[in-house]
């Protein structure tokens, strides 16, 4: 028979009655839709940076392309996109496809709504896996203007994180 | 491979040292100078499989970016796992208290603001989220670090909403732990484009990092069981 109050305590570890002896004793926390734990560590000390495409203003309809030069290693975390036209029916206000002329690489097959793949930094839409960029790449952005009659802002940037100042 | 972590499966007992000579051994490697890490053990039950897995655990957790740092000590090992204030670092632990730094900047409209601001010399500060306010989103933000010229966050100013969160959905910029060292400067510049008074208000929420050793002098030390 084991004894819970035994088996398995780590060594020295002050017991806490109030968790029941079948309670686990360690930290408790449920996973989160977010860069697991392999991947922070793979990423430690990595620095946190923003890569802003040039804001494009857009006349009615409009598409045009925005673009940026990876300069240090690039992990990507989340897309974020913010237009100056309000939503048009549950779309967005805008299209748009990222493109690693690298290599062409496309990061979809054809163009998003602003809704699918441009969140805002409050609800971000972080990747579990960080999509890596090397330096030097350029990147790409086609951007449509969903909107028929207004000229629309779009701010689009990627949040990451580099290697800049990586010690 | 160690004599000691060698057992036999019928006695339980550490097998002799003429007995291990003939025993299989792993490669050797110059990574590891020929003392593999590998534990070899022999489980015949169910019981020893949970024994083995228990002994796994009581090795977790390794440290951070472990391949540079020494594996923390049994002592260090129990007080992070007894006590949520205290978290790794580098190898070395810290007790973390919750705090913010806030900066402020008032736009007449279509100007540019800038304010600095510094982390105290008390602690060094783990940045974990970024939270904002503002009356317009036609605002872009910039942060640099230290003083003219400093090393940019950002490979342009981006607009405000991308930057930061609220309270209720706070952006995890500290996903990856920044470390943000006391006594540096970072300014804040922000832009506004709206043509109309801006009030912003940017929240650098994170935690102070104060060295274990201190618990008691800040209060943090929980009472004993």
């Amino acid at each position: 028979m084991i004894n819970p109050w035994i088996q398995g305590r780590v060594p020295g570890a002050p017991m806490n009655p109030t968790l029941g002896a079948w309670q686990n004793r360690r930290k408790l926390a449920s996973a989160a839709w977010t860069l697991p734990q392999w991947v922070r560590l793979s990423l430690h000390s990595a620095h946190l940076f923003w890569y802003q495409f040039p804001e494009l203003s857009l006349t009615a309809g409009q598409t045009d392309l925005t673009r940026i030069t990876v300069t240090e290693d690039f992990w990507l975390v989340a897309v974020m996109g913010r237009a100056s036209v309000a939503s048009i029916g549950n779309q967005g206000s805008f299209r748009f496809q990222i493109t690693e002329e690298e290599g062409a690489y496309k990061y979809s097959k054809y163009g998003q709504n602003q809704s699918n793949f441009a969140p805002i930094a409050q609800e971000p839409g972080l990747v579990r896996i960080p999509h890596f960029i090397a330096a030097g790449s350029p990147v790409v952005c086609k951007i449509q203007n969903l909107s028929g009659s207004t000229t629309n802002i779009v701010d689009l940037c990627m949040f990451g994180y580099s290697t800049w100042w990586r010690q | 491979m160690r004599t000691s972590d060698i057992r036999c499966a019928d006695a339980g007992t550490t097998r002799s040292r003429a007995v291990d000579a003939k025993a299989w051994r792993p490669a050797r490697s110059t990574l590891d100078g020929g003392e593999g890490n590998r534990v070899v053990k022999t489980i015949r039950t169910i019981f020893d499989l949970d024994q083995h897995a228990l002994d796994l655990a009581n090795e977790m957790p390794v440290a951070m970016g472990s391949s540079q740092v020494p594996a923390l000590t049994q002592d260090q090992m129990n007080a992070l796992q007894a006590d949520p204030q205290i978290m790794e670092l580098g190898g070395q632990l810290y007790i973390a208290k919750l705090f913010h730094y806030i900066v402020n900047l008032t736009h007449a409209g279509n100007d540019t603001q800038a304010q600095s601001f510094q982390i105290d010399s008390d602690a060094d500060f783990q940045l974990l989220m970024l939270i904002g306010s503002r009356t317009s989103n036609a605002l872009s933000i910039q942060v640099t670090e230290g003083g003219a010229g400093g090393l940019a966050w950002q490979s342009a100013p981006v607009n405000f909403d991308n930057f930061v969160g609220t309270a209720q959905l706070p952006f995890p910029a500290g996903l990856i732990p920044q470390l943000m060292p006391k006594k540096r400067s970072y300014k804040v510049t922000t832009i506004d484009t709206s043509g109309t008074a801006n009030t912003v208000q940017v929240d650098f929420w994170g935690y102070k990092l104060y060295p274990a050793a201190m618990a008691a002098q800040l209060g943090a030390l929980p009472s004993p069981n």
